[in-house]
């Protein structure tokens, strides 16, 4: 079936999601995401408890979390720790490639 | 349709148990890991070997590919025939239990998958407990000039919709995407209502577009780079001159005596996000052709004027 309407989606960041939208997103429950920010694995971009709020950066560190839990059977802090040192793989590359520009 | 064969994906024997499949599967997730490896390659491997283990760590699914298969190779039949053979062997009680597993959805099941396992073997009961649809995931790559100056791209998503029979079965959807101005990379864009189908009249779930960009993908800052063309006399006495930023147009004070190749950084002023990127503008001196009109003439007087006290070769024999 095609589609030819085009499309306007809203750019998380300048629309950040709600707990359960990012759980959903995440197809996790939201007891999952509470677990983690408890922990401090996972933090919000803004807000605080039941009113928290999360935008891109979030949203891909929790999908990682869960890819790393879900593939590995890794537990949540090991998890965490991977998905730390992608995050600062990937700064270093970006300021590499800021460097060689 | 060509037959996929799970085990050979996997490099896995046809009796592999339960344990070795999660082990196979564990490696190659890890060596093909999109942080570890973004070839176009290892991309395409993991999305079989992610079709391959939802069958294969699937009792009741592998059992009914293992039948399939057993036939496949025992008559070695072009592989046309194998999508009836699989639709006779759903129609005998195997009832599709769901999505895929949540996060391997959306980047695309193969079409011997989706003749497999992508149809339910019931249509949906009129009176079935309302669920919203799953939320589904996409990395869209585009240019970096396409965040620049925004731009309308297509993207092809599979997800699970009633049939024109009520039955739940994977469905491609074409999609007509406007890529908003001054999108970064790792940021999503989010279409409501576009992901998997609701059950029971519940709405649809959402689709996600994570955005990376061609060349780098991942790795790329939000900072933004461009070259900027200065006159000579711009660039010795200073101007004010109009660049454009995601954001759109800026007037820039160049400071005198800029130099060619000098960066002139504007803050926040590169691709959105938090924090936003900065715009990085090389200074590059255009000179204007001799050939210009009364371009000779002033050459000429500039030489005469300056050239006893500018030596542009001096700081360099200096060196």
């Amino acid at each position: 079936m095609n589609d030819e309407a085009i499309l306007t989606g809203l750019v998380i960041d300048e629309h950040t999601l709600s707990l359960d939208e990012l759980a959903s997103a995440c197809g996790v429950p939201v007891d999952w995401l509470h677990q983690r920010l408890e922990a401090g694995l996972l933090v919000c971009c803004s807000g605080e408890g039941l009113s928290s709020r999360f935008a891109s950066l979030q949203l891909r560190r929790a999908r990682r979390l869960v890819a790393m839990e879900r593939d590995f059977d890794a537990n949540q802090e090991l998890a965490a720790l991977v998905v730390d040192l992608f995050e600062e793989v990937q700064k270093l590359r970006a300021e590499l490639d800021a460097r060689a520009q | 349709m060509r037959f996929e064969d799970y085990y050979e994906v996997m490099g896995l024997k046809p009796d592999a148990d339960g344990p070795a499949i999660k082990q196979a599967y564990r490696r190659l997730a890890r060596l093909n890991h999109p942080d570890l490896n973004s070839s176009a390659q290892a991309h395409a491997l993991m999305v079989k070997v992610n079709e391959a283990y939802e069958v294969l760590s699937d009792p009741q699914r592998r059992a009914a590919y293992d039948g399939v298969r057993r036939r496949h190779r025992a008559r070695n039949a072009p592989t046309a025939g194998v999508g009836d053979d699989m639709a006779s062997d759903w129609q005998q009680g195997f009832r599709f239990a769901g999505a895929p597993s949540a996060g391997r959805t959306g980047e695309g099941f193969s079409d011997f998958f989706t003749s497999m396992f992508g149809r339910a073997a019931k249509p949906e009961r009129a009176d079935a407990k309302p669920e919203r649809g799953s939320d589904e995931h996409i990395t869209l790559t585009i240019d970096a000039a396409d965040a620049l100056q925004g731009a309308v791209r297509s993207v092809t998503v599979r997800t699970l919709a009633p049939d024109e029979q009520g039955h739940r079965a994977v469905t491609l959807r074409r999609l007509q995407v406007q890529i908003p101005k001054g999108i970064a990379a790792g940021q999503h864009i989010r279409l409501t209502g576009q992901g998997a189908a609701g059950v029971g009249g519940a709405a649809a779930g959402d689709l996600y577009l994570e955005v990376q960009f061609k060349q780098g993908a991942l790795t790329q800052s939000r900072d933004v780079h461009q070259a900027l063309p200065l006159a000579p006399w711009e660039a010795a006495l200073g101007a004010e001159v109009d660049a454009t930023t995601p954001a759109g147009p800026v007037s820039v004070s160049v400071p005198p005596d800029t130099p060619h190749g000098k960066r002139l950084r504007l803050k926040g002023r590169g691709l959105g996000g938090e924090p936003a990127g900065d715009m990085v503008l090389a200074v590059e001196v255009v000179l204007p052709p001799s050939t210009l009109p009364g371009a000779r003439a002033a050459y000429t007087a500039m030489a005469r004027s300056l050239e006893k006290d500018f030596k542009p070769r001096a700081a360099a024999a200096d060196h």
